[in-house]
């Protein structure tokens, strides 16, 4: 009698799962789809989308003109740093911040704190804008 | 001669605002204007125009109809920009999906960040709006086709002549049976001279 009930069991197990299958359908296609459940967000997140996956092509004018830049970027950093080495307190802001130390003023180690035009990075652009109104103010008046 | 010095800042003043001033002015969007040879909105409105025109008119949208007797539903994916340029395939994607909607022969769904913006509103719906304005979940159409495409390009360069490449690849894949029932190109050469 237990035999039967198991067959009866089986047998209405096997015909719903069957029932469930389109024709020719996969019977293992549940695995595929709970893998894709899992992770469908993140597979559609870059719909009606341009992902950009660029390289960069060898253009002669291009290396040649970044070459250039290159140099002149060098060329840039060696004065900088020539500067530096010679006047080491002039770049110092955390003591210039504080304090009279401008153009020509003794500055904490004693060092006079030279602020070249040229190239200066550490010169204040409101200064700058002043000394060029007073310029153009001599020029014209 | 307070006034005359005035005259003369005023007049300095005049000089420096007239040469850092720039001009803009409007074209017509149909004009063509190559100016670095990169691509632009020229190659982009050749390549919608051609994605139409093929979409539009190949076999797979009677093989549809027949199949099915109803309009294909179509999801855009992504393009993937394999260039050696930012393109971005919007503008001429764009294009495409306008003439599905404008010719009525193929039916568009939402996909991405906006579909994920609509549910986001339906789901607010559900307990903001009122029961007869309210609108349902899981009656979202499922899209039959799903059109996905790719960016290429080659570049050739000597000297001062450059010759670029672009291939433009869309296809439409069969969204139960994976099986691409529609590819379509536009390629553009271009040859630049420096």
């Amino acid at each position: 009698m237990k035999k039967i009930f198991t067959l009866l069991a089986i047998a209405s197990l096997t015909v719903s799962f069957g029932q469930d299958l389109a024709p020719d359908q996969n019977p293992n296609y549940q695995i595929s789809q709970d893998k894709y459940m899992q992770k469908s967000d993140e597979l559609t997140a870059a719909h009606s989308t341009t992902i950009q996956d660029t390289y960069k092509a060898y253009d002669w004018r291009e290396a040649k003109e970044e070459q250039k830049q290159l140099r002149r970027d060098r060329r840039f950093e060696l004065r900088k740093m020539r500067i530096q080495s010679r006047y080491p307190v002039c770049c110092n802001q955390g003591y210039r911040r504080y304090g009279n130390q401008g153009w020509n003023q003794p500055t904490y180690y004693g060092y006079p704190n030279y602020n070249y035009g040229y190239n200066n990075y550490y010169a204040n652009p409101y200064w700058n804008s002043m000394y060029l109104g007073a310029g153009l103010y001599s020029i014209f008046f | 001669m307070k006034t005359r010095k005035l005259y003369i800042a005023a007049l300095v003043a005049i000089c420096m605002g007239l040469f850092s001033c720039h001009s803009v002015s409007r074209l017509d969007v149909e004009e063509e204007i190559d100016l670095s040879g990169r691509w632009n909105d020229v190659d982009s409105k050749l390549t919608a125009e051609s994605m139409i025109a093929q979409v539009l008119e190949d076999a797979w949208l009677a093989d549809h109809m027949r199949a099915k007797n109803e309009k294909p539903v179509v999801i855009v994916g992504f393009v993937k920009n394999k260039s050696h340029e930012h393109i971005e395939a919007e503008t001429f994607m764009k294009d495409i999906e306008k003439s599905f909607i404008t010719s009525k022969k193929v039916r568009l769904v939402q996909g991405g960040e906006k579909r994920e913006q609509i549910r986001g509103e339906r789901a607010d719906q559900q307990t903001n709006a009122s029961a007869s304005t309210m609108k349902r979940f899981g009656l979202e159409h499922g899209a039959d086709y799903m059109m996905q495409g790719a960016i290429n390009t080659i570049v050739d360069t000597y000297k001062k002549k450059k010759v670029s490449y672009y291939q433009v690849d869309l296809e439409l894949t069969n969204m139960e049976t994976n099986e691409i029932v529609w590819i379509g190109d536009k390629k553009i050469k271009k040859y630049i001279k420096n």
